[in-house]
């Protein structure tokens, strides 16, 4: 028997269940992972063959059930997930209201159980104040260096025409580092919203 | 939920599923694995094996079960679980609970409520 396809199957499990049990506390998870690694040991002595290692797996069950029942014993009813998208949305826009409601997201994004330490960092750090904060540092990065024209007339709505002070290149640069730092924001609050896992609450 | 398995009974099995472990500490320790093995053999109280580590990580918060690790004579050592004090009064007072409730539905089952006759009648 092929013990490298074993293997596979094995690890591609306890990988599934520790995708699962995103939502469980992280104390308790690592546990069960091991309490399941060790069941599997167990179910596969020595000399147990690709066949038994699937049967092995398929009588532990699908691993959102596992989790699932680990969410109902443990008596904290899964969380809706709905304060993980209420800190998606402060740490896009929560700058706005006088920069307090990034913070909050921030303590929010860190307190939740749904989250990785990498999802944390990328959604405090990808961009500080989310939208508020790509704004600041637009103007910040603009103002000072650039000239603006005023046009208009009788019956004309003045027009505003700047142009930064900047080689070429620079502008360029300028131009595209302006737009990752506001898409920056966005395409955090999608990663984070696609990584809200909410726990299935089946028997 | 397997295939063939009806909503009442899973959640007969779910309500019931943990007096069945504690029955099975009553006499003597066993390890995770003996415990997923034997209640998956006898009558299907388990569809998903790994459900029971849930169960029985509960069962040790609410003090009714308590652990040790004992050396095995093949591999790693393994986590026993023993019956608590309290663990045997939760099961003694469920023996008694089922035995009225089976006893109940036995009767109602093969006889329907032929033999019923009203406690006190009403007019």
């Amino acid at each position: 028997m092929d013990a490298g396809a074993q293997d596979k199957l094995i690890s591609d499990y306890l990988a599934d269940l520790r995708r699962a049990a995103r939502g469980v506390p992280r104390r308790r998870r690592r546990e069960l992972l091991s309490e399941i690694e060790e069941h599997i040991r167990e179910a596969t002595g020595e000399g147990a063959g690709e066949v038994d290692t699937r049967n092995a797996l398929e009588r532990l069950g699908d691993p959102d059930r596992i989790v699932a029942a680990e969410l109902e014993r443990q008596g904290t009813a899964a969380s809706s997930g709905a304060l993980e998208w209420a800190a998606v949305v402060l740490l896009l826009v929560g700058g706005f209201l006088a920069g307090i409601g990034w913070i909050v997201g921030v303590v929010m994004l860190w307190s939740s159980r749904f989250w990785t330490l990498r999802d944390k960092l990328i959604g405090t750090f990808l961009v500080p104040g989310g939208l508020f904060g790509a704004l600041i540092f637009l103007s910040s990065r603009v103002s000072g260096s650039q000239i603006c024209t005023s046009g208009g007339g009788p019956g004309r709505a003045t027009v505003t025409r700047c142009t930064p002070h900047h080689a070429p290149l620079v502008s360029v640069i300028l131009v595209g580092v302006a737009i990752i730092v506001v898409i920056a924001p966005i395409f955090t609050a999608f990663y984070l919203g696609r990584r809200i896992r909410r726990p299935v609450a089946t028997a | 939920m397997a295939p063939g398995d009806s909503g009442v009974l899973s959640q007969l099995r779910r309500g019931v599923v943990e007096y069945c472990v504690l029955a099975l500490l009553r006499d003597e320790e066993r390890y995770g694995f003996e415990l997923a093995q034997m209640l998956t053999d006898l009558g299907g109280l388990v569809t998903s094996e790994g459900t029971i580590y849930p169960l029985l990580a509960r069962l040790r918060r609410d003090g009714e079960v308590e652990t040790t690790w004992r050396e095995s004579s093949s591999g790693p050592p393994r986590r026993y679980y023993r019956l608590t004090d309290a663990g045997r009064l939760a099961l003694d007072e469920f023996t008694l609970e089922w035995k009225r409730f089976r006893d109940g539905v036995d009767q109602l089952i093969s006889k329907g409520a032929a033999k019923w006759t009203p406690a006190r009648k009403t007019s």
